[in-house]
């Protein structure tokens, strides 16, 4: 393993370029803090030049940072951000020619991101994803249950977020079924099709993945069916936003019990993840306990309201995602509007070493208002 | 009334419940109560004890704000803010001849309800002054996001003398949720006149109340402010007043410039000089005034906002942290979210750059040119909107007139009268 900050690691000389940054064997969480932060430094450094050279508006970014400071702390603490809806509004791109667009949900933002992912990204990315799921899930592939529709993997659409993130567990899957159908007011159960889908997967344990709302619609229509118990091994995950379950009054307890009920599983084979469209390839699984874990290619800092400092930990603050994976565009290390808070700086009770952290959800709309708060006309 | 309504200040007057209170206000006699001179007599008292520094009467009030309300309150400040607008101030007292055949008599309009926004709480401080001066009774609403302003000073008032004891007497200070119905009803229907200061959504609000059908409305809403220098005539400490307007009041007040139009250009030895003193005084500034708290939403947009400059090819600079920027930019990015100490500083050749881009809704535009050039803006930019074209320094000033209003002839009632056997 390197732990003196060279980037050429022993054993990964006949992994593809693309691919050098995993190291073979670790476990996504197991790399000691000491050699993360060595490990995390040098490849950031190098991934800051990689952009600054191809990305003249990153480039000009870097040059405001590296004159006015990014503040106290390590190497990672300080290292340059990019709010991330500066992707909404500018074309931020590392690579020249054709490459592949990732839009965000329309739901979530009046407008959307454009994140630029091109093949060896995309390669990254989807070790990522499979190296961080296996962690939690198991790497024992099955069948795979999508409360989504099928064209939104298909074509464009599976450059949107949601397509992203159902093809984020794709190498998971031993086959897909999708059982969602468009519907009057959107996306609806399809029972026929998840009859159809259970009658194949008989009493093997499954996947299966939703949007966040989508997949709790769903399990609501499903709570009159009559369906078979599912193997305890299975797993149910989702992503996205809370918004409207908030609006519902819906808690993570009475959800996970409404998508839990159908099944006969568990509560706790419902893992909720996080996740930005800016940052694909790295899933936030919550653990057994209910807290989100940190690879070793990847960091995750929380800022404080007023002064963008480090929040120590237990503190909320903006939720700074940092990735070694992004090489098209410089979404490596982006600021959200998202809240959260470092729960553990070591020693999460669900075994896994390093920092856990909690997502707390999207910052509230600014209370201070003034008279000057208006547009010019 | 519902509990909600927390009473900040209670004359001694004998309603139980709000809507008491504020009849109990309105219906009282004042017409011997006392006089305008006794009245600026009084608010002339309250002034120097604010010079005087009385521990009581800085808490709660912005130390910044301090030395400006106490200007403000001088008989000599309130006398000439009246006479600027009445052209016989003698008529607030007794009926003044404005002609061969006519009097004139200023009566106060009675009860003048205020609604004073979050961000500037000495907002409450000016309006309530002048329409006290002017002898009507006052109920106030604060923000809940403000602190109390109010109280140290009508104790003060009470204390120093029998008509300040009227003056306070004669105000009541409450606070409660804005989206309190009931209690907003209550005072909107009190209201003679209706004072509401404010963003857009606040004074939408207030304006939705049902209200008399004879009540003036005074709306101090949602503007936005600039400022037009010309490097060659502006002193080293102008820049630092210039700065001092931006600084103070987190440029959450419709007076705070949010660009700064800078004649020059960019790597010119004039232009340069001047942003030398801006950005120096920024920071010195910065640093004088304490900003307030900012939340997540805010602190996210500073950092987004630098970001946004930079890639439109502007020139940010800036502290390390989120005290301050500047961004100099080819002309205004609207964008831009100019709030928390944020300005665009915009180079310009000839004035008529400038005027595309005063909005109609400016308020207040700062200038320190040439004579012939301020004559000659001023006018284009007056018909394009601005209100007013304070020194440096002299931005947040609050005066009468206000985003174009006469504060005193809303707050009063016209009275005249034909003389006998002429």
């Amino acid at each position: 393993m390197a732990t003196n900050g060279e980037l050429t690691v022993p054993g990964q000389a006949a992994a593809a370029p693309e691919l050098q940054l995993f190291v073979p064997g670790l476990a996504p969480f197991a790399m000691p803090a000491a050699e993360k932060a060595i490990f995390l430094a040098s490849r950031l450094a190098e991934l800051l030049e990689y952009h600054r050279e191809r990305c003249p508006g990153y480039a000009r970014l870097l040059t405001d940072w590296e004159q006015y400071g990014g503040g106290d702390g390590d190497y990672v603490q300080r290292y340059p951000f990019v709010p991330v809806t500066v992707f909404k509004e500018y074309d931020l791109k590392s690579v020249a020619g054709e490459v592949a667009v990732v839009r965000s949900s329309a739901t979530t933002s009046t407008q959307a991101s454009r994140i630029y992912i091109d093949k060896a990204s995309r390669k990254r990315q989807s070790r990522s994803a499979n190296l961080i799921l296996t962690d939690f899930i198991g790497a024992e592939r099955r069948p795979y249950i999508v409360f989504d529709l099928e064209e939104t993997v298909r074509g464009a659409k599976a450059f949107s977020a949601r397509g992203a993130a159902i093809l984020a567990l794709a190498h998971l899957a031993t086959e897909f079924h999708f059982v969602l159908r468009e519907g009057r007011d959107g996306p609806e159960l399809d029972p026929d099709a998840l009859h159809r889908a259970l009658a194949k997967i008989g009493d093997a344990p499954f996947i299966a993945y939703g949007f966040t709302f989508m997949l709790y619609n769903a399990h609501r229509q499903m709570a009159s069916l009559d369906l078979p118990r599912a193997h305890p091994d299975s797993v149910l995950l989702h992503s996205g936003g809370w918004k409207k379950l908030v609006e519902l009054a819906v808690g993570k307890p009475v959800f996970n019990g409404v998508v839990s009920g159908p099944w006969g599983l568990r509560p706790d084979r419902v893992v909720d993840f996080y996740g930005a469209v800016e940052q694909i390839g790295m899933p936030y699984p919550d653990c057994s306990e209910g807290y989100k874990h940190v690879p070793y290619w990847a960091d995750v800092i929380t800022r404080r309201g007023d002064t963008l400092a480090p929040a120590p930990t237990g503190e909320s603050g903006l939720i700074q995602l940092i990735s070694c994976l992004p090489l098209a565009a410089p979404n490596h290390s982006v600021l959200t509007e998202d809240l959260g808070r470092i729960v553990h700086a070591d020693g999460c009770p669900c075994g896994r070493p390093g920092k856990s952290f909690l997502f707390e959800g999207r910052a509230p709309r600014s209370e201070v208002r003034g008279c000057s708060d208006v547009p010019r006309r | 009334m519902s509990p909600a309504v927390e009473p900040v200040w209670t004359p001694a007057s004998p309603g139980t419940d709000f809507a008491g209170q504020l009849a109990a206000l309105r219906s009282a006699p004042r017409q011997a109560s006392a006089g305008v001179n006794e009245r600026l007599a009084a608010l002339h008292g309250l002034s120097e004890a604010l010079l005087s520094g009385a521990r009581n009467l800085r808490e709660g009030l912005p130390a910044d704000g301090l030395a400006f309300l106490s200007a403000f309150l001088r008989e000599d400040n309130l006398r000439s803010l009246i006479a600027r607008e009445v052209p016989a101030p003698d008529a607030l007292s007794q009926f003044v001849a404005i002609g061969p055949r006519k009097s004139l008599r200023l009566l106060p309009r009675g009860l003048v309800c205020h609604w004073v926004a979050g961000n500037v709480p000495l907002l409450a401080v000016f309006s309530w002054a002048v329409s006290a001066a002017l002898g009507n009774a006052n109920a106030i609403r604060l923000s809940s996001r403000q602190g109390d302003v109010m109280s140290p000073l009508l104790r003060s008032l009470a204390a120093q003398s029998p008509v300040g004891r009227i003056i306070s007497d004669e105000t009541l200070v409450v606070t409660f949720d804005r989206n309190h119905t009931e209690a907003q009803h209550a005072m909107s229907l009190a209201a003679d006149v209706r004072i509401a200061w404010g963003g857009r959504d606040a004074v939408d609000a207030i304006r939705g109340l049902p209200t008399r059908w004879d009540c003036e409305d005074v709306v101090f809403g949602p503007r936005m402010s600039m400022a037009v220098i010309d490097p060659a005539v502006i002193k080293p400490t102008a820049v630092t007043r210039l700065v001092t307007d931006i600084v103070i009041f987190d440029q959450l007040a419709c007076s705070s410039p949010q660009v700064v139009f800078v004649k020059g250009v960019p790597d010119e030895a004039g232009f340069d000089a001047f942003m030398g003193l801006f950005q120096e005084a920024f920071a010195r500034q910065s640093a004088a005034f304490r900003r307030h708290g900012l939340d997540f939403a805010e602190t996210f947009r500073i950092s987004l906002d630098r970001s946004r400059a930079i890639l439109s090819g502007g020139t940010v600079l800036r502290d390390g942290g989120t005290q301050w920027t500047v961004a100099i930019m080819a002309a205004p990015a609207d964008g831009i979210d100019c709030a928390n100490r944020f300005v665009q500083v915009v180079p310009y050749q000839s004035l008529d750059e400038i005027y595309p881009f005063v909005p109609e809704n400016a308020q207040t535009c700062v200038v320190q040119l040439p004579p012939q050039d301020l004559a000659a803006f001023s006018e284009q930019a007056a018909w394009r909107g601005v209100c007013r074209f304070p020194n440096p320094g002299e931005g947040n000033h609050f005066e009468n007139p206000w985003d174009g209003i006469g504060l005193v002839s809303r707050l009063t009632r016209f009275v005249v009268r034909s003389e006998a056997g002429r």
